[in-house]
């Protein structure tokens, strides 16, 4: 295993009221305690700091008034600045958020405290300047933005994409040359490509400005902060931490609608579940339900609808991404003013948006991680001192114990570690390319500003020459100066932006965030062929073959073919569903959740084996995972079912079971989540695959995965995997799949291989899709190192699955910590059902192509001339 | 009887008729039509590849190509000719000329100026073999390279002319079987003519048939030859020849054409009805008010009875799928 030097940063501590009081201006103070009693925590650890110049990262739960804490110094500085008169025409202070709406929420809190002091120096006759605050989204028209350029904002309001564009533009830039202060605010959601992307940008930022500007990250609560913290400040600058302990009280527990969660049947566990809900919400004022999937949201509210008609009608709003932005905004405005009862929300609601006193969270379904879990329900009582109140709903029995287990982190505050990709390529491509639109650089000084980035301090030179070779055409066969986007000249090591167009393409074509396309499901035959029955996201439409059964908005369809951007399909089907509705959007239980289930799931077996009493038992779970009796008891019986009809798999104990049912089964129960059940089944399915030469279909969840086919020789693929071959083995399998070609058409347009937009002509995500096939089909010939290739197999790899914790569980097998065990079971145990439930999830295609059409052409052919002959005799 | 019957060989994406070999669609530029290409030129390499593979198997075979036919689209770009397409097509054209040239060397020689190959090996000097060589081939070559107009070959003019290759909306041969002359005609598709009414053989490119193959599991596409009767002539519809797309998938088959395909009747009877100049701008309008434009001559219906023929290049072997409306059903009814 190779051991990472992780950097440590000094805590910040608390300081006095009195000793704020003194840094800030009498005014400031004035309106300070005209308006609030005291400071915050948040403000006690952060307002010096800023005061002092010193970069620092405030980690606090939401609602604690962090965003104050971050503008108060600043705010002074520029009141005490404007009135002796000395405000510049430059911007001061940078603030970037990930969320549009949310820099209009800032904008009013920013505005409001300015007019209030204003308001106040009116009245003592205190003159001031005019402090300006400028907003400068996606949004934004041409006519605000030039009028920016004239009457520059002291304080900037920006997402990560329009500060990128904003870093190319030559008027724009020269506002830029002495920043003061940045502030990130909303980081923990940066931990993707976005924020490697802002990791650069801040870079560029800070070259640009004449003098250090203090970095200010506001987060909630995160970890680990130390990394977090490195990736504010970059690679070589100090930092504070200020971890503010959550004052805030939480209410946390775990329900069930009926105690017997699988002999009772499927109606009545779903009209009970539905019947709390509603007693919960009419116990309230103010609900917000987080589903994880949009299909969900769309459900909850339809069943709650149909089934209480008469206390859902106006009051109930569902949020999520997929709407247009008009309708989140009228939720959210809604919301502030206390005119719904209940919101149904996927994750959009996840973020700091204001959205008004909200005294219960609901959590149908586990929240896959604690950090989730917590974030979630810290939008209750969105005041610091009032208590956080949330429930979650479980669903199944897996979902049970993966409720409570994320309960117990929860009240414990044990938080999940968040992963933020290294090295991204294709980000780095669009960044080179903003960058050479900016100026002409020296090679080597590019390389040592994007090395600077926390993100990119391991990046070798190798790498980043290869991706400059992309931009400049060296890739091409021929024709290179038409497509090249820049120069490099190798003598003066100088690049450079090639064309008239490449700022407006940049412009029209920046950002990471990877468009998905819906696709319109149609009748393919009979009476109501052609009639479009609703949409579905593109990777759901990934997982399916012809001939699956999925569901949509309430009915069953068995897809037949897809054509462009339309999905082919029968009605009326009876068959049960094939793929899961919710499939494509499933969020990933976290490695260190998992890890704690998988602990439970040991101490669970050591009381079996130990035979204790059933109330001693009972007793010991509760305490466990601070769960009532109820909960308790469910937990119980489901594992001794598995205790007593099979083995429980555990934190020491891999089981893989045998199962023949309809297909030859072998399940792996294996809870690590499914990012790294994703890595070690893949890897095993190649394995054996090779062996055999047959396809083989694999089916993944969090706790666990399975492999159905023919000729499945696990022992010999079990023996040939370690941690040092995983990563080859796993970049073989992933060649033919649909994910990697999908991520690649992700890369591709993030490296600006694949343009959205060229001159105004926008190109639909089927297009985008075709033209990367091209692309991928080419690059198959020229080369598998080409940078962007790279990037989509590191992003499947490292991103989509966990390579590195895959890599940990092989060496614990190796080491014997982690032991393999075998069964064979006539009925699938309780702990794979779920699991075989589900259906597959991806089929590795080992076979051949060639090999695969005569096999076909055979059957097909063998089978004619079988009835043929039937038929002559 | 079926001994004498012409042999239509299929060969990669392309057939072989007695000497005559015959390319689909290629679509050049179509790879570069987006600003943002990255690999330019690539196809018209792996293209030359492709074809250095099908005459080397030829020479293997001893089999002498003496003309080559293109079913149309050779450029992709309808509005222009882009820097690229002007380049690869003119490449391509010239390559294929070399090829020619090469292969029938010796035997032209032998046919045109009496020259065997002893008087080659005895007498006279190689450059002057030369020099003749390419006078009189020259002038044979405008009938060795026919390229039928396309759809996409509105402005194909220039590049032709230039290669001094012959473009033609259609190209009728005649040849041998058993007593009879039949006639074949090779056309792109997306238009019939009147001379093509009374032959025994069509062949078309156009329509870029692919078929998609699956079962319970999973779906691989190829690229796949149609072969069937129309009219009571055997047709054959290629499939393209260029690399990195497929085709159209059949299973889209009813899309193709939006009325089901005009029919062959009236085809006929409206080309009878008018003068040669069916194709000129004054009556191309009227034809448009009274009918609307098909994207493919043969209709629906009849080109779902023609038979499905996968090649495999690479074991140089055929595999007939049968008729392609049985496939389409039996693969839905097995597989779902």
């Amino acid at each position: 295993m190779e051991n990472k030097i992780e950097k440590t940063y000094p805590r910040a501590d608390p300081r006095k009221t009195s000793e704020i009081i003194k840094v800030l201006d009498p005014l400031v103070n004035e309106w300070f305690f005209n308006k609030f009693k005291d400071f915050s925590e948040s403000q006690l650890y952060g307002v010096i700091p800023v005061y002092e110049r010193k970069n620092i990262l405030i980690s606090a739960s939401t609602g604690s008034g962090k965003t104050l804490t971050a503008f108060l110094s600043i705010l002074n500085y520029l009141i005490g600045l404007a009135k002796k008169n000395e405000l510049e025409d430059k911007i001061y202070c940078v603030y970037s958020s990930p969320l549009k709406a949310l820099n209009n929420d800032i904008y009013v809190n920013l505005i409001e405290p300015l007019r209030e002091i204003y308001e106040l120096a009116e009245k003592k006759n205190i003159k001031l300047q005019k402090i300006r605050v400028g907003l400068r989204t996606g949004d934004t028209t041409s006519a605000e933005k030039a009028k920016m350029l004239k009457n520059p904002p002291h304080v900037f309001i920006t997402t990560p994409e329009s500060l990128a564009i904003s870093l190319t533009t030559k008027k724009f830039i020269e506002l830029f040359k002495c920043v003061e202060f940045i502030i990130l605010d909303e980081i923990h959601s940066l931990g993707n490509k976005r924020g490697v992307y802002l990791s650069i940008s801040l870079e560029r930022l800070e070259e640009l400005s004449k003098i250090v500007p203090v970095r200010i990250g506001l987060s909630a609560t995160i970890a680990p902060l130390d990394e977090i913290a490195n990736f504010l400040v970059g690679i070589e600058k100090s930092c504070l931490i200020a971890n503010v302990q959550n004052t805030k009280k939480v209410d946390i527990k775990v329900l069930t609608g009926v105690s017997d969660l699988i002999n009772t049947n499927f109606y009545e566990i779903h009209s009970s579940m539905y019947n709390l809900i509603d007693s919960l919400i009419q116990q309230h004022k103010t609900t917000v339900i987080f589903t994880n999937t949009r299909a969900a949201t769309e459900r909850v509210i339809a069943h709650l609808k149909e089934m209480f008609p008469k206390n859902y009608i106006e009051n109930i709003g569902a949020h999520h991404s997929s709407l247009s932005k008009e309708h989140r905004f009228e939720i959210e405005g809604k919301l502030r003013k206390g005119e719904l009862k209940v919101v149904v929300t996927s994750t959009s609601l996840e973020l700091g948006i204001d959205i008004g006193y909200i005294d219960l969270v609901i959590l149908l379904g586990s929240p896959k991680s604690s950090s989730r879990a917590l974030q979630r329900i810290g939008r209750s009582g969105h005041k610091l001192h009032d208590i956080s109140k949330g429930r979650f709903i479980v669903l199944d029995r897996d979902d049970l114990v993966e409720s409570s287990i994320l309960n117990k982190e929860c009240v414990e505050r044990k938080i999940d570690k968040i992963h933020i990709p290294k090295n991204c390529l294709d980000v780095l491509s669009q960044q080179i390319y903003g960058m050479c639109i900016q100026k002409i650089w020296d090679i080597d000084e590019m390389f040592k500003l994007i090395r600077k980035s926390y993100c990119y301090n391991e990046l070798s030179k190798e790498d980043f020459m290869s991706v400059v070779s992309y931009l400049s055409g060296e890739y091409a066969l021929e024709h290179k100066n038409v497509y090249a986007k820049i120069w490099y000249d190798k003598k003066t090591k100088q690049v450079g932006k090639r064309g008239k167009l490449a700022r407006v393409i940049y412009m029209t074509n920046v950002g990471t965030i990877p468009e998905e396309s819906y696709v319109s499901v149609v009748i393919g035959e009979g009476e109501r062929k052609d009639n479009k029955i609703g949409v579905i996201d593109e990777p759901f439409l990934e997982k399916m073959r012809p001939g699956d059964v999925f569901v949509l908005g309430g009915r069953k369809y068995q897809f037949m073919f897809t054509r462009g951007m339309k999905a082919y399909v029968r009605a009326g089907i009876k068959r049960n569903p094939t793929i899961p509705s919710w499939f494509s959007e499933q969020l990933p239980l976290s490695f260190e959740s998992a890890l704690e289930i998988n602990k439970f799931r040991k101490m669970i077996n050591d009381r079996f084996e130990a035979k204790i009493s059933k109330e001693k038992f009972i007793d010991f779970i509760r305490e466990y995972c601070y769960v009532e009796v109820g909960i308790a008891e469910a937990i119980y019986t489901y594992f001794y079912e598995q205790y007593y009809y099979s083995k429980i798999p555990h934190e020491k104990r891999i089981l893989i079971e045998f199962y023949k049912g309809e297909k030859n089964y072998v399940i792996f129960h294996s809870l690590y989540g499914r990012r790294v059940n994703d890595a070690l089944s893949r890897a095993l399915g190649y394995l054996m695959g090779q062996k055999t030469g047959r396809d083989i279909e694999i089916g993944i969840n969090d706790n666990g995965f399975y492999f159905a086919g023919e000729g499945l020789l696990i022992d010999e693929a079990l023996r040939v995997l370690n941690s040092e071959n995983l990563r080859g083995a796993l970049e073989e399998s992933i060649i033919k799949t649909e994910v990697l070609k999908r991520r690649f058409r992700h890369c591709a347009t993030r490296s600006l291989m694949i343009l959205r937009n060229y001159k105004g002509r926008t190109k639909t995500v089927g297009k985008q899709q075709m033209k990367s096939f091209f692309l991928l089909a080419a690059l198959n010939k020229i080369s598998k190192d080409f940078p962007i290739l790279k990037e989509a197999r590191r992003e499947v790899l490292e991103d989509l699955m966990d390579v590195d914790n895959a890599k940990r569980v092989l060496e614990w097998i190796k080491q014997g910590m982690v032991k393999i065990e075998r069964i064979h079971t006539k009925l699938p145990s309780p702990f794979a059902l779920n699991l075989i439930l589900q259906g597959y999830s991806d089929l590795l295609k080992i076979e051949d192509k060639l090999e695969f059409m005569k096999r076909m052409h055979e059957e097909i052919i063998g089978d004619i001339n079988e009835r043929r002959q039937e038929g002559i005799l | 009887m079926v001994e004498d019957k012409i042999k239509i060989k299929f060969l990669d994406d392309c057939l072989l008729i007695k000497d005559i070999l015959v390319i689909g669609d290629l679509h050049f530029g179509r790879n570069e039509q987006f600003h943002e290409s990255v690999f330019p030129g690539l196809q018209l390499k792996e293209i030359l590849e492709k074809l250095d593979g099908i005459f080397d198997y030829l020479e293997t075979e001893k089999i002498k190509v003496k003309k080559i036919i293109l079913l149309g689209d050779v450029k992709h770009d309808f509005g222009t000719i882009t820097d690229i397409e002007w380049r690869e097509t003119l490449e391509f054209f010239d390559f294929l000329k070399k090829k020619l040239e090469d292969v029938n060397k010796i035997s032209n020689k032998i046919i045109k100026d009496g020259v065997s190959n002893m008087d080659l090996a005895n007498n006279q000097t190689p450059a002057k073999i030369g020099k003749d060589y390419d006078k009189t081939n020259k002038d044979k070559l405008k009938n060795k390279i026919i390229v039928i107009k396309g759809n996409h070959d509105n402005i194909l003019k220039p590049i032709v002319k230039k290669s001094g290759i012959k473009l033609v909306d259609y190209h009728c041969v005649e040849i041998k079987e058993g007593k009879k002359n039949k006639k074949i005609c090779f056309l792109h598709g997306n238009k019939l003519f009147k001379q093509c009414s009374n032959s025994d053989y069509l062949i078309f490119g156009h329509l870029h048939p692919a078929i998609t193959v699956y079962d319970k599991y999973k779906s691989e596409k190829y690229k796949c030859f149609l072969k069937g009767k129309w009219d009571n002539k055997e047709v054959y519809i290629l499939p393209n020849f260029s690399l990195f797309n497929l085709g159209y998938d059949l299973r889209n088959i009813d899309n193709i054409n939006e009325g089901g395909g005009i029919g062959l009747l009236s085809w006929f009877s409206k080309l009878k009805g008018k003068s040669n100049n069916i194709k000129r701008g004054k009556n191309k309008l009227k034809d448009n008010s009274r009918s609307k434009e098909e994207f493919f001559v043969i209709p629906n219906n009849t080109l779902k009875n023609f038979e499905v023929v996968i090649y495999n290049n690479k074991w140089k072997k055929e595999y007939n799928f049968g008729v392609l409306k049985r496939l389409l059903k039996r693969l839905l009814k097995k597989y779902g």
